[in-house]
């Protein structure tokens, strides 16, 4: 789904921050119909990275496909009927209901004087009932606590319909329950509909748990990207994370977990 | 959307039956009917009425102007209110408090100065010219004031640090006016009348050019309104959304700083219009921009229209109308700032 080829990304020094890279010359692809998990410590350029690869900022050189076509060359509808994003958080300012939220999903497929057709309305009720938000569909998304409001942007997201879905830190802010269950309906997209999804995880056993490929960032650089079996390695994941760390197969989860813990403590 | 539909109908008709009981009202009183049978007779409904000419003179020559100047100004500035707090994600977002207003005047006032000092240019072109060059320079260094390099790559404007830089720049240009009365000199008394913002001397010349304005830019703003919704829930989502986030943005801003300079330099500086109007039908219709921009034409003519009449027929003399809409207004806002503040979203 994704080919990105040497991308270097810096932002513009300022008098009170360097240029520094944010990335550096990095190249990876992401194949279609695959769950991809981007993990790293704070400041690895994970957000960057995703911003990159969902066409909103241009990288100073190299070049990002996006189902075989550069990201440049789609336009702004265009590209947003090809891939959604869910931000980190949904902070809405004005107190649109929940279903008018959802709606604005379907703008990318909605000429200017055009309004909702069938075929739109069902959408936007399908998702609503996946996300299990109709209940509360005419309340205003200011009035929802974490969890609802995040099911929302995912259920937005989700209403363009795209075949490519970016998560950037969607589930950091939730509690257990939650977090379980949107990664659990990304899944599901994945294996059923064929949908090719990248988040950014800061729980590597969250992670390790819904993934299929792994792709580590460490300082705008890529450390390492594979299969979740592979990846799950001790001596990669302390060097991510400077940490100690011990890998143990879950029988619970039936996957391989991780523990870990500064070194010389416990 | 049948519902809306509605309710934006009846606002229009409310509008037409306002202006026409305001043109009964007034030093001369003139009966409902009459004023019915003047109007119609001039474009052409009726041609045998007999009405007495001193009223259809009044009527045509001052009353409908005026009125009709009045709610094009109210419907301008409550409808680039209503932009200006979706697309700035700022509920104290308007015309006035984000100085563009002020620009506007300030272009004028470099009109009126140079005709003054004998540089003739017809003020009737030069006034709305120089106001909007005025309006949109002070647009951009507000914008440039409050954008806030450290808050990332996305361009980001805090909702306090835009109030700010709006009060910054008011301040600089009317200082920039007083000195501008000082060149005036004796003839300062053109610019002090037309600064505190009246409809006194509206001619059918400034109605018809503030109609003509209005209505391509009222077409053309509302087609934005699903893209107003959607840049208000923020920028990267927007343009995750597909909207082309920095194209409308600029066209929007231009458009309604064009509006709101044409509405200045009829009217002079009127306040708090598009910052009222767009929070009460806010309040009472929800958020969606989609049906306030509809809305906010005929609702913002409405409270102006209320105030000149209030300002020519009720009230003992005549209050310079931005005075009024001051002394109402800035309350309302302190009652906004309040509320938003306690609801931590400023």
């Amino acid at each position: 789904m994704w080919q990105v080829s040497n991308i270097s990304f810096s932002y513009q020094p300022s008098s009170d921050r360097p240029g520094t890279w944010k990335i550096d010359d990095m190249v990876l692809s992401i194949p279609e119909g695959q769950f991809a998990g981007i993990l790293g410590p704070n400041g690895s350029g994970k957000t960057t990275l995703l911003d990159i690869m969902a066409g909103l900022i241009t990288p100073d050189c190299g070049t990002v496909k996006l189902d075989n076509r550069p990201i440049n060359s789609y336009r702004p509808k265009e590209l947003a009927r090809t891939v959604a994003l869910v931000p980190q958080d949904f902070n809405i300012r004005f107190d649109f209901t929940v279903r008018q939220v959802v709606e604005m999903g379907r703008y990318p497929y909605l000429g200017r004087f055009q309004d909702m057709g069938a075929d739109d309305i069902n959408t936007i009720k399908q998702v609503m009932k996946e996300l299990d938000i109709q209940r509360f569909a005419e309340r205003p998304v200011t009035a929802l606590s974490g969890g609802e409001r995040q099911r929302v942007a995912v259920a937005r997201a989700l209403a363009q319909t795209t075949k490519a879905l970016i998560l950037d830190e969607a589930t950091s802010s939730l509690d257990i329950q939650h977090s379980l269950s949107i990664m659990d309906i990304i899944r599901q997209k994945v294996k059923q509909e064929g949908l090719t999804a990248v988040a950014s995880i800061h729980d590597i056993n969250l992670a390790a748990q819904y993934c299929d490929i792994l792709i580590f960032l460490k300082n705008g650089d890529l450390m390492a990207m594979g299969n979740v079996d592979d990846l799950m390695e001790e001596s990669l994941l302390s060097q991510l994370f400077d940490m100690e760390v011990d890998i143990h197969f879950d029988s619970f989860l039936n996957r391989k977990q991780a523990s870990f813990r500064l070194p010389g403590t416990f | 959307m049948l519902r809306r539909s509605v309710t934006i109908f009846i606002l229009y008709l409310l509008l037409m039956i306002l202006m026409a009981v305001s043109c009964q009202m007034g030093y001369m009183k003139i009966p409902l009917q009459d004023v019915v049978l003047i109007i119609m007779q001039h474009i052409g409904l009726h041609d045998n009425a007999h009405v007495d000419p001193a009223s259809a003179a009044v009527v045509m020559e001052i009353r409908l102007p005026r009125i009709i100047g009045a709610a094009m100004v109210g419907g301008a500035l409550a409808v680039s209110g209503t932009v200006f707090q979706a697309l700035l994600l700022n509920p104290l977002a308007d015309p006035y408090t984000l100085g563009i207003s002020s620009g506007a005047a300030f272009g004028a006032c470099i009109a009126i100065v140079l005709t003054l000092l004998g540089i003739a240019m017809p003020q009737v072109v030069s006034i709305p010219v120089l106001a909007f060059a005025g309006a949109m320079a002070s647009l951009f260094a507000v914008m440039t004031l409050a954008y806030n390099t450290a808050l990332g790559g996305m361009r980001k404007f805090s909702s306090t640090n835009l109030i700010l830089s709006g009060v910054i720049i008011s301040a600089i240009l009317s200082a920039a006016i007083g000195f501008m009365k000082f060149l005036a000199d004796e003839q300062v008394g053109a610019i002090i009348f037309w600064l505190m913002g009246s409809f006194s001397s509206m001619d059918w010349s400034q109605t018809v050019m503030i109609s003509a304005v209005s209505a391509p830019l009222l077409l053309l703003i509302s087609c934005y309104g699903q893209d107003l919704n959607i840049i208000a829930t923020g920028e990267k989502n927007a343009r995750g959304m597909g909207v082309n986030v920095s194209m409308v943005r600029v066209l929007l801003l231009s458009l309604c700083s064009l509006w709101t300079a044409m509405a200045v330099s009829i009217s002079g500086i009127i306040g708090f219009v598009g910052l009222i109007v767009p929070h009460l039908l806010r309040y009472t219709f929800g958020p969606d921009n989609r049906f306030l921009l509809s809305a906010a034409f005929p609702a913002g003519a409405m409270l102006l229209l209320c105030a000149d009449t209030l300002t020519r027929a009720v009230l003992p003399a005549e209050v310079p109308i931005g005075v009024l809409t001051a002394l109402i207004g800035g309350p309302f806002f302190c009652l906004i700032f309040k509320r938003y503040q306690s609801a931590r979203q400023i």
